[in-house]
């Protein structure tokens, strides 16, 4: 376990020096920034917009343009919310990817691997320490991403919806998948197809596709492959689906407490088989 | 005699090349000694050194270093190692990398900062301890890769081209310390291109060639009382040997 630490602590802050994470410190911000004046020019839009529109082919009287506005003002906010989180988690997987692919590869690539293996550390600590950091990582960004998240919405609409209380535990599971996806193909791939593949490879599809099968073998079999392949569907940070439901006032699909530990248990156990399959790979190859 | 390295039959074929890269190899190495390993270019000395520690994984064969498993952690404990033009974590300053491989050796905090600052002195690092290694020359590289590999007192001492990259007040340097560290009776394991270097320091030597083991014994041994230098010999048997083998 000493081993473990030791080699997380460098790679965190090896990834401080290579300036991995200032890069996406200053995306975080600059999207930040853009949601900022997004949302100070909301009102403005929404008022201009509630005046131009038209309710059973006439405009609205003077005195029904400010709730309209108001309602509209609404909708815009939930839907900047929506945006802003698409774009995080967009952010978060690059994060995760970058980082996750880059670990070993880079390590065996400038030879500086020889002089860790040279130690008494073995193979799988190595794996560890690196996981262990890429954990660290995804968790800080899901947490402050997150904290924007539930400020934002409590800000512009005055309420959470149940995807803001769930996007920090929901966010982290999926780039804990990534990461693991990522960091297993590292080590039989070059690293730009790895995160090519770790991106692209997913079950949601497949999940997609179940729902629209009826009752048939073929739909569990479809559900089947969503959660062999890695499915992030069942992590919605904010789907747009929900936004929607909750800005007309409907009840968006709710999820219990034991399907939340249910979707928690998925991500640790696929996480982990990844990581096992790294480290069983990892163990046979040659490290030159 | 005890063995600080024994290889039996100890071999390794790259899978995707299919290249034999060491072919049964009985490697002895007497505890206590320098041991001059010597072979052309692609003859498997760093193949071999490689195996020992457990970067790679042999085909066949076992062996034993310092009397533990190749590529044990008991045995690394005990081992320093200085590979052939390997960069090391460059987000490091020469003090602080130490600290980071001192750590992973299991040292006490204050006997490692000690031993670090001792050994970056030995190495002629110290006023450049503090500076970032990207910004190091290849002499200084090679010199704090020393002495990465002298950090943990090491019973065994595994150098592949120790002296390359050096200028040659840097190879005398670095020649003294190892006569110094010959001097406290541990065991040093050299893969050296260059001769002299290897006839100066060592007390026994192995030619390599093709995978496999030619020669072995001390260089009077080899020699003999014959004039020839270490260099002849190595040619006429490296050349001798590929003679016999085609």
């Amino acid at each position: 376990m000493r081993a473990v630490s030791i080699i997380a602590k460098d790679t965190l802050l090896e990834l401080s020096k290579r300036k991995v994470l200032l890069a996406i410190l200053i995306a975080v911000i600059l999207t930040a920034v853009i949601f900022i004046v997004a949302i100070a020019v909301e009102p403005l839009v929404a008022e201009r917009m509630a005046g131009q529109i038209t309710i059973n082919g006439s405009r609205p009287a003077p005195d029904q343009i400010a709730p309209l506005a108001k309602q509209m003002q609404k909708h815009g906010c939930n839907l900047l919310v929506t945006i802003f989180t698409v774009v995080i988690e967009l952010l978060g997987t690059l994060l995760a990817l970058v980082m996750c692919v880059s670990f070993l590869p880079s390590e065996i690539e400038r030879g500086s691997i020889k002089f860790l293996i040279s130690k008494p550390v073995s193979r799988l600590e190595v794996i560890a320490g690196k996981w262990t950091a890429a954990c660290t990582v995804l968790l800080c960004y899901s947490a402050v991403t997150s904290i924007l998240q539930v400020l934002a919405s409590l800000y512009l609409t005055g309420e959470l919806t149940p995807d803001d209380i769930r996007a920090f535990p929901f966010l982290f599971f999926k780039l804990l998948i990534r990461g693991s996806v990522a960091m297993c193909f590292s080590v039989a791939m070059k690293p730009i197809l790895a995160a090519v593949l770790a991106f692209f490879i997913s079950g949601d599809i497949f999940s997609f596709f179940a729902n629209f099968a009826g009752d048939s073998p073929v739909r569990y079999i479809l559900a089947a492959i969503s959660f062999l392949l890695p499915n992030y569907s069942i992590f919605p940070v904010r789907s747009p689906l929900n936004a929607l439901a909750h800005a007309i006032g409907a009840a968006a699909p709710d999820i219990s407490i034991l399907d939340f530990a249910l979707r928690g248990i998925y991500a640790i156990a696929y996480s982990a088989a990844m990581l096992y399959i790294t480290i069983r790979w990892f163990e046979k190859k040659d490290l030159t | 005699m005890e063995y600080a390295i024994e290889t039996e039959k100890l071999t390794k074929i790259y899978e995707n090349s299919n290249v034999k890269a060491v072919d049964g190899q009985d490697l002895k190495v007497p505890s206590g000694r320098v041991f001059g390993y010597l072979g052309p270019n692609g003859a498997g000395k760093t193949t071999t050194i490689y195996m020992l520690l457990g970067i790679l994984t042999p085909t066949s064969g076992t062996g034993k270093i310092l009397g533990k498993p190749l590529g044990s952690k008991e045995a690394k404990e005990r081992i320093g190692f200085l590979p052939e033009s390997a960069t090391m974590h460059l987000h490091h300053s020469g003090f602080s990398l130490l600290q980071y491989y001192g750590a992973l050796l299991n040292m006490d905090r204050e006997k490692l900062k000690r031993r670090a600052e001792e050994v970056l002195e030995m190495c002629g690092l110290s006023k450049a301890m503090n500076q970032n290694i990207a910004s190091y020359s290849k002499g200084m590289m090679q010199r704090l890769g020393i002495a990465q590999a002298l950090l943990n007192d090491p019973d065994l001492l595994i150098l592949d081209e120790p002296t390359a990259n050096l200028d040659p007040i840097g190879r005398k340097e670095v020649k003294d310390l190892l006569v110094g560290i010959k001097e406290h009776g541990k065991t040093i394991f050299i893969s050296s291109h260059i001769l002299s270097d290897i006839e100066q320091l060592c007390d026994r030597i192995a030619i390599l060639n093709e995978g496999r083991l030619v020669k072995s014994g001390t260089i009077e041994e080899l020699i003999g009382d014959s004039d020839i230098s270490l260099e002849d010999f190595f040619y006429k048997t490296v050349k001798g040997d590929n003679h016999a083998g085609s």
